[in-house]
């Protein structure tokens, strides 16, 4: 079976700290992949490293079939990635409306235009408002994005990445700070998204990993040290020892 | 724009096109020079707006575009070659490529190396033109014709470039206005804002920053040629980089990323230049006040009244 | 080209070099450290020599009024940190550069004020004004080569301070971590205030050294406060040592591209071409030296690394 996205052997270290060591990884189409840990386990990193805003000391990263380990962010996001930032990063004074429509611009590719106001393509519209509609942001539109409040920021951090069809989600704490109402509504969309891509979920949030995830894959100190199905790793000593049992799931 | 914005830029344009009548009738050539000059920088501080303000790319070497333009009016009237369209194709050609070869290098940098570079690259072409001396190096170069446009167009007569710059003006203002709200402009913007998000959006945001700044680098080569044909002189001094300080200063007195907000600067700095030296020798060090404040107040403070004015009450 | 003409220049590059390391010392420190670009870090070099002039001859004495001047310089660099500097620490680069042009402005206006618009010079010592030989038909002014030596001394003298005492652990975790020096609990205004003092004394004694030999003139520290800043940015910002190699790099290049450039292109080009291209390439040099640097090492030799 081909994958949407494979690592082999990837390494990142930051001055002494061994943030991601070797690190091999598969996914697809139609698969969602928890990947869990502790604090400074080395998902965020590894989620910079497949994405490219950091690059990898060692190992290979496909993405579609393609070797694009040397490849910046923005051609990884022409094959079909995209990402959430566990830090909210918005466009902040910009209202919902035009931090989505800057995000359907970019797929549209109409952004060499210099003459003609934006955001008047009736196209581009409709595409907002279904991503507005899809996350329930259709009430915000016109607020500046830094007013909302913190579940309908990562709500809009959803919006924008989806923007693009794409076809590999990195999804970096989604349900961080949101409310049980909106947590289900995540689950909800998860459900219905993975139809369409492979999806990777960093998540600390157990009920989310163990309710939308068909694989678990445990970091630790920037290893991976178990992969399996939420049941095998539910039951995996080492597992648990290093994560589960000993402080439980840090929620914050 | 809001309504009383369009009076207010309808009573100015109206004024600016009564503007030589007025001053033949009262015999005070000198006015005219004075606005023809500030126009001109209004032009220069414009362009500068474009990548200072609306992508927050701070460039200390901006003046060294005013030079190559001049430098291409001085240099082919130098050989007798005064076809004006031709020096504007090689004012608007050098500037580009300059723009282009310069900032594939400064954009690989960021905030600070960004400053320095730019300005070490402007302060290059000055050493050049210093150490050219066929084009008069320290000294400069008399410019003994102006443009020839054809079309019945004579430079020679300052109504008509008085005419000819204020043109411009309009044209690049309109310019800005459109390009800023362009969906061109909506990325320029959103880079300014945050740029790591923009690449995660896909958005080669190299390119579009270069491609901004080798169009602000164009219009200032545009406001160079204008110059070189106002001044009949240049010299490095022109492109010195307490020059493209002095734009930096414009821009910001006025109100960066506003449409007009670079005139307004360009008026005020231009109106400083020109009455305080009546008044006193040491002229320069209330500038340099002046500089100070706006620089500690200034964001929305000394002058940000009047561009909220010009705009209208916040929607 | 012969060997003593290339040793002169040589010498001549290293005098420029370290004009520069003492310039750019101050600069690239403040910059690294407070996070502040002081487009008016030329003012003191400007102060430095206009000071030491006028005291050089009220008091009949160079060595009395390079003393004297250098400690002045740090006191204005005092009062300029607690007064201005200070309070644009927080500000953001742009309101720093439209702030810091307003002094200069209001450098040079006072310096044309105090001393009028005309330069200031001053003769140096009988002893100083000699040569000496340094090799068999080699002359080089004493001196210069006194410039040289105090700028390694004193390159040296930060250097051993930077790197051994308290002061100089402070200032290097500063330059990479702020809040970690603020953590230690350490008066991070007072090291502030101490750095930016120092680097105008340092920038005053370069500028006083140059001045017998050009002369104290309005802005005049304006032009090689730009070749300082390619200097830190060749460095690396916030790098003493990246100061120190790039000064004495661009100092070198600078000055033996001038002076031999012309007969190296002699050799590939006609002699006219040589001659007329000569001086436009070699003004460029430093320039394009450090475009390359960049190229390869967008932060400088010795800055940090970039992921
Ligand atoms: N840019 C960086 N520079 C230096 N160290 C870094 C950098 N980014 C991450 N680290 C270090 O790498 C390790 C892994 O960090 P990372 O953010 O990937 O962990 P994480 O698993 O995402 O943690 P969390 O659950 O808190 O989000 C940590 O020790 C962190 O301090
Ligand atoms: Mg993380």
């Amino acid at each position: 079976m081909s994958h949407a996205l494979e690592a082999r052997g990837i390494s990142r270290s930051f001055g002494g700290i061994h943030a991601v060591v070797d690190v091999d990884l598969r996914l697809a189409k139609g698969e969602i992949r928890a990947v869990i840990g502790p604090n400074g386990a080395g998902k965020t990193t590894l989620v910079g490293l497949l994405a490219g805003s950091l690059k990898a000391d060692n190992g290979e990263i496909h993405l579609a079939q393609r070797n694009a380990t040397r490849l910046p962010v923005h051609e990884r996001v022409k094959l079909g990635l995209g990402r959430t930032f566990q830090i909210t990063s918005l466009f902040g004074t910009l209202s919902v409306f035009e931090n989505i429509a800057i995000a359907v611009q970019s797929y549209q590719g109409h952004s060499f235009r210099f003459w003609r106001p934006a955001n008047r393509k009736s196209a581009l519209i409709e595409r907002v408002h279904e991503l507005a509609r899809d996350m329930g942001l259709e009430q915000d539109l016109h607020t500046p994005a830094e007013t909302l409040s913190h579940g309908k920021h990562r709500l809009l951090e959803l919006a924008m990445a989806l923007a693009a069809y794409p076809s590999i989600l990195l999804l970096d704490e989604p349900a961080a700070g949101l409310g049980i109402e909106e947590t289900q509504n995540l689950i909800a969309i998860l459900d219905h998204l993975k139809q369409d891509a492979a999806i990777l979920l960093v998540e600390h949030d157990m009920d989310v990993v163990f309710s939308v995830a068909d694989e678990v894959t445990v970091m630790v100190d920037g290893a991976i040290i178990a992969t399996g199905s939420p049941d095998d790793i539910r039951s995996n000593q080492r597992a648990q020892q290093a994560y589960l049992g000993e402080s439980g799931p840090d929620h914050a | 724009m809001t309504k009383r914005g369009w009076w207010f830029a309808g009573v100015m344009v109206l004024g600016a096109l009564l503007l030589p009548f007025w001053a033949e009738y009262a015999r005070e050539p000198f006015v005219l020079d004075v606005i023809i000059r500030l126009m001109i920088l209004a032009i220069a501080a414009s362009s500068l707006n474009l990548i200072l303000g609306y992508s927050g790319m701070v460039s200390l070497g901006h003046a060294v575009f005013i030079g190559i333009g001049a430098y291409a009016v001085g240099i082919p009237a130098y050989y007798d070659l005064n076809n004006g369209w031709l020096q504007l194709a090689v004012a608007l050609g050098v500037s580009g490529l300059f723009g282009l070869l310069t900032g594939l290098i400064c954009l690989r940098t960021r905030g600070a190396y960004f400053i320095m570079i730019t300005l070490a690259f402007a302060q290059m072409m000055y050493f050049i033109f210093v150490s050219i001396e066929e084009y008069g190096g320290d000294d400069g170069l008399v410019i003994y014709a102006r443009s020839e446009m054809g079309l019945g167009v004579d430079l020679n007569d300052n109504n008509q470039l008085y005419f000819l710059v204020l043109i411009c003006l309009l044209a690049v203002m309109i310019l800005v206005h459109r390009l800023t709200r362009s969906d061109f402009g909506q990325v320029i913007k959103s880079i300014k804002i945050n740029e790591v998000r923009m690449q995660a959006l896909g958005y080669s945001t190299f390119r579009y920053r270069l491609v901004c700044y080798v169009i602000s680098a164009m219009i200032c080569g545009l406001a160079g040629w204008l110059l070189g044909n106002f001044t009949g002189f240049i010299s490095p001094e022109m492109m010195d980089w307490t020059r493209s300080g002095e734009l930096i200063a414009m821009v910001l007195l006025g109100g960066a990323a506003t449409v007009v907000g670079p005139l307004l600067g360009a008026s005020i700095f231009i109106g400083v230049e020109t009455l305080l030296p009546e008044v006193t020798l040491y002229w320069h060090l209330y500038l340099g006040i002046l500089l100070i404040i706006v620089a500690k107040f200034g964001r929305g403070g000394l002058l940000g009244w009047w561009t909220q004015w010009l705009r209208g009450t916040r929607s | 080209m012969d060997g003593a003409l290339i040793m002169i220049q040589v010498l001549n590059g290293l005098q420029l070099g370290v004009l520069l390391f003492l310039l750019a010392a101050g600069l690239t420190l403040v910059f690294g450290i407070m996070d502040f670009i002081n487009l008016a870090h030329g003012a003191f070099y400007m102060l430095g020599a206009f000071i030491c002039a006028t005291l050089a001859l009220w008091l009949d004495s160079f060595l009395l009024a390079v003393l004297l001047a250098v400690p002045i310089t740090f006191g204005i660099g005092v009062v300029v940190e607690l007064g201005i500097a200070r309070q644009l620490y927080q500000a953001d680069h742009l309101e720093q550069i439209l702030a810091t042009f307003g002094l200069i402005l209001i450098a040079d206006t006072l310096v044309q004020m105090i001393w009028g618009p005309e330069g200031l010079t001053f003769a140096l010592p009988e002893i100083l004004n000699g040569q000496v030989r340094l090799f068999r038909d080699v002359d080089f002014p004493v001196y210069r080569i006194l410039i040289i030596s105090v700028g390694l001394l004193v390159a040296l003298a930060l250097y051993l301070v930077v790197s051994h005492t308290r002061i100089g652990m402070l200032i290097r975790a500063g330059a990479s971590n702020r809040r970690m020096v603020e953590a230690l609990g350490v008066d991070i205004r007072m090291l502030f205030t101490l750095v930016f003092a120092a680097g105008a004394a340092m920038a005053g004694l370069a500028g006083l050294m140059i001045a017998p030999i050009t002369e104290a003139s309005i802005g005049m520290g304006n032009e090689i406060l730009i070749v300082a800043f390619v200097v830190i940015v060749i460095g690396g910002i916030g790098s003493v040592q990246g100061a120190f190699f790039g000064a004495i790099l661009v100092g070198l290049i600078d000055t033996l591209g001038r002076s031999f450039l012309d007969d190296l292109l002699g050799l590939f080009l006609s002699h006219q071409a040589a001659e007329t291209s000569a001086p436009a390439i070699s003004a460029m040099l430093i320039y394009i030296l450090m475009a390359v640097i960049l190229t390869f090492r967008p932060k400088g030799l010795f800055g940090p690394r970039t992921s």
